[in-house]
């Protein structure tokens, strides 16, 4: 094996690695997948050449994906999109589990294809058709909280993913209409889901316009005219 | 290992998921859309710089994880690591599918020479994962193309080209790269 550096032909081709690092053209990659197929230590090459370099993959960062994409998926696979009779038992919409499980991935809740979600038997259907939702994400994506307007809009249920803020200070919710200032909620109590009243004054500013968002303020004084703390997480309102 | 489960706590590895995929289960599908797209998005994206190119990507991987689930082999590869490479794979062959749809941004080796040692010495070896130790002991130009290669998928010739350096150069840095990373993965 020649390891030095040394000008002159190139060393032979080794194309295991080299499929796993990209740089083979069409006609080669071809070439390498029967190989892969038909010869078992070529497999265990490439799979071994996989594994070394996949921790730079987990460096990529990960990007939210458009709602659409989902939708797309299950309408070529056909998978089917009744959406199943509505079963009555609202403890689990509140469940902190649940609404994790619905967040997982940084996507929001609102995702199309909803009906996959409420097709199994422990889940149920979302209280209201045509419910406005939101997931609450920090910068990175990553879903801070979970909130739910409630069809007629006059309250709305808010459910935190993630643990009190370690400084102690308070979380409060505001509703920012398109273009506006922010309008607060009140505060957010840490653990556990809880349903906040909206005050008639802000029932048309809740849409689709509209953006949630968290920010960290102090105990006292709530809810306050502005906000004055860091935004911990914010997330766009849309129709379930 | 630990990247098979990013939610650790929610009870369901991503193992657990391929394999009531496997059996048609639509609620275990949904389940891995929503922990793992978003990462495997990422990894579209940086293959094919064209969003509406990664999001037809990433609509081919998932159709393929619904049909093909039963193919996971978790003896031969961690569950993140079997999707991530089919996701990279898929967005490669869309690449190749339309040439000249990838980067096209010169590549400059030059300005690299002069500090092929200094990169990332402060930082402590023990905390970073063993390919980019090993990337590290590639003279400074020549872990510039093995890294480009691998996010960008660019094939020998568009790194040749990208880079002014003749095709057999590039081969021969590339193949010599892949030696040298491989006796120090090994080691």
């Amino acid at each position: 094996m020649n390891t030095t550096d040394s000008q002159g032909a190139p060393p032979p081709s080794n194309m295991a690695a080299e499929y796993v690092l990209g740089v083979l053209d069409a006609g080669e990659r071809r070439e390498a997948e029967s190989r892969i197929a038909g010869d078992a230590g070529f497999a265990r090459e490439v799979a071994a050449w996989e594994s070394r370099f996949m921790p730079l993959l987990a460096q990529v960062a990960a990007v939210p994906v458009p709602d659409y994409v989902w939708q797309r998926i299950c309408a070529a696979l056909e998978i089917p999109a009744s959406r199943p009779k509505a079963v009555s038992r609202p403890g689990l919409w509140q469940s902190l589990t649940f609404w994790r499980w619905l967040a997982g991935g940084a996507l929001a809740a609102a995702a199309a294809c909803a009906f996959v979600l409420f097709s199994t038997p422990r889940l149920i259907a979302p209280p209201t058709a045509h419910a406005l939702v939101s997931t609450l994400a920090d910068d990175n994506g990553a879903p801070g909280f979970v909130a739910v307007v409630s069809a007629d809009k006059a309250s709305l249920t808010i459910t935190p993913l993630v643990g009190a803020p370690a400084d102690g200070r308070a979380q409060e919710l505001w509703l920012i209409p398109q273009g506006q200032a922010p309008l607060s909620l009140g505060l957010v109590e840490p653990e556990r889901a809880q349903v906040i009243r909206i005050p008639d004054r802000m029932l048309a500013d809740v849409g689709t316009s509209a953006v949630f968002a968290i920010t960290l303020e102090p105990h006292e004084g709530a809810p306050h005219a502005v906000p004055s703390g860091p935004v911990i997480a914010k997330g766009g309102i849309a129709l379930l | 290992m630990a990247e098979a489960n990013p939610r650790p706590g929610d009870g369901d590895s991503l193992d657990h998921l391929l394999l009531a995929i496997a059996g048609g289960d639509n609620a275990a599908f949904e389940r891995l859309y929503r922990t793992t797209s978003s990462k495997l998005f990422g990894i579209c994206l940086r293959v094919l710089p064209q969003r509406a190119e990664a999001e037809e990507v990433l609509q081919e991987v998932f159709m393929a994880i619904w049909r093909k689930a039963e193919m996971f082999d978790a003896s031969r590869a961690s569950a993140m690591t079997w999707l991530s490479m089919m996701t990279r794979n898929k967005a490669i062959d869309r690449l190749r599918a339309n040439a000249g749809g990838g980067q096209q941004a010169a590549i400059e080796l030059d300005e690299l020479e002069s500090d092929a040692s200094a990169v990332d010495s402060a930082e402590s070896a023990q905390d970073r994962e063993r390919i980019e130790v090993c990337l590290d002991e590639l003279e400074a130009p020549r872990r510039k193309l093995v890294r480009i290669a691998f996010f960008e998928g660019a094939t020998y010739e568009e790194l040749a080209e990208r880079s002014g350096n003749p095709l057999g150069t590039v081969k021969s840095w590339i193949r010599r790269s892949l030696l040298k990373l491989k006796a120090c993965l090994e080691r």
